[in-house]
């Protein structure tokens, strides 16, 4: 089991979410669907460790994260933004998927191949020299993916991932996903995508008014 | 009773003019004394604004050490980091003197003031920026802490460069928000008509009078002040 909630509760000061228990396991796509408002990104943030829970704890492999930072969650899971662009930060491309692994003491060789690889794998080697401020958002979106795959993460939670995304965008991270799930990563998918989420996902669990109900 | 916004506008006008027209630590004393004194006269939100701004506090310290090690003498290098640090202190008094009004009021008295519209609702506009700015800039500090990045642990200049980064996502955000405002504001007819009218236009009352009287004495003692003593 990757990512557990016990009892989860949440006050902005009101209630946004009310005893949430679920568990994520390692290979499954979770997908929480559910009206705006609802609670499904405040979810999404607790588990990543954005928000700290008001009540109840969510576990990473087991461990309570109450006293985690935010770091020690980014080892474990990887968080996409609804805004793809926050999530960016080097002048370019290559750059991006370079700097967190020379942060790391990663060869140079080595973390420049680790990035071409993933740029490939998301179509994006041709811009790997392009500059990060004239990308698309779809093109925002899958470097900031590949960012987050940097780190090999155990889960990837992805919040309403297919906004703005043409079909072919929606394909290429349909088969993304497929890929990660082969490789035993749990993904928690927050969408609206009714579509996409019927495609993709192992399991559906619907939010209303905070609570999380069997679809 | 809050004072009329224009009378504050002038009083903040006339002390930061002068926190930057003086030279020394002595000669600024008054007005941070007269700075401290209207801030909590108009109950302006000074805490509320110091917590804000903690990173810009660490930047005064460290300015301030930086100024008195720089300078040969180190007595003379602390007089000046004191006037540094006196200036920069009343501009944030000044700034948290205006914060207490709401936004479209100072751009009333702004206009009652004879500022264009234009450049009027641009300073609200500018000032409503500021928190979305903040705002944009820990999204971005807890995405980078997201990828993996423990700030805390990396060596300084890989950290360093990190904040410089750090920087690009919240300006690219800011022009991108700026750009949206743009166009709603000009699909909505901004600037269309040159006349104007206000649904509450600011009145001057006696209390009002009795300040702007208090400020002329006030600009009249400090220039007294900076000339006999």
């Amino acid at each position: 089991m990757i990512i557990q909630t016990e009892n989860l509760c949440f006050a902005y000061p009101k209630f946004a979410l009310r005893d949430v228990n679920f568990s994520l396991h390692a290979g499954e796509l979770l997908a929480i669907t559910g009206a705006n408002g609802s609670g499904k990104t405040t979810l999404g943030k607790l588990l990543c460790g954005l928000l700290k829970p008001s009540k109840g704890a969510v576990f990473i492999h087991g461990e309570d994260t109450a006293d985690w930072r935010l770091a020690q969650f980014g080892q474990h899971v990887g968080y996409l933004f609804q805004e793809p662009g926050r999530q960016i930060f080097a002048p370019t491309v290559l750059e991006e998927l370079t700097f967190t692994q020379e942060l790391d003491d990663v060869p140079q060789e080595e973390s420049q191949a680790r990035a071409h690889e993933l740029l490939a794998r998301f179509e994006l080697t041709h811009l790997a020299e392009q500059s990060t401020l004239t990308l698309s958002r779809g093109e925002q979106q899958r470097l900031a993916l590949c960012g987050l795959l940097l780190n090999r993460p155990a889960a990837l939670i992805l919040d309403e991932p297919t906004t703005g995304l043409d079909p072919r965008r929606c394909e290429i991270l349909s088969r993304m996903l497929g890929d990660c799930l082969a490789d035993g990563v749990a993904v928690l998918l927050i969408s609206h995508d009714a579509a996409f989420v019927q495609a993709n996902a192992t399991r559906i669990l619907r939010m209303t008014e905070g609570q999380l109900h069997e679809n | 009773m809050k004072i009329d916004p224009r009378v504050t506008i002038l009083f903040v006008l006339l002390l930061s003019s002068f926190a930057v027209a003086f030279r020394d630590a002595w000669h600024m004393l008054p007005l941070l004394a007269s700075a401290l004194i209207a801030v909590l006269l108009a109950r302006a939100p000074l805490l509320k604004l110091l917590r804000r701004l903690r990173g810009v506090w660490i930047m005064l310290v460290f300015v301030t050490l930086l100024q008195t090690l720089a300078a040969q003498d180190w007595l003379a290098g602390l007089l000046i980091a004191a006037t540094v640090l006196q200036r920069l202190v009343i501009l944030l008094l000044g700034g948290a003197l205006l914060a207490g009004y709401a936004g479209h009021v100072l751009v009333q008295a702004m206009l009652q003031l004879r500022m264009p519209y234009q450049l009027a609702f641009m300073l609200s506009i500018g000032l409503r920026f500021v928190p979305l700015f903040g705002e944009s800039y820990r999204d971005s500090l807890n995405a980078m802490q997201l990828r993996g990045v423990d700030l805390r642990k990396i060596k300084f200049r890989a950290r360093l460069r990190i904040y410089t980064w750090l920087i690009m996502p919240t300006i690219a955000s800011g022009i991108h928000q700026a750009r949206k405002l743009a166009m709603a504001m000009e699909l909505r007819g901004f600037g269309a008509r040159d006349r104007r009218t206000a649904y509450a236009p600011l009145r001057m009352r006696w209390v009002d009078w009795l300040g702007l009287a208090g400020v002329a004495i006030w600009a009249a003692g400090i220039i007294l002040w900076r000339v006999f003593l």
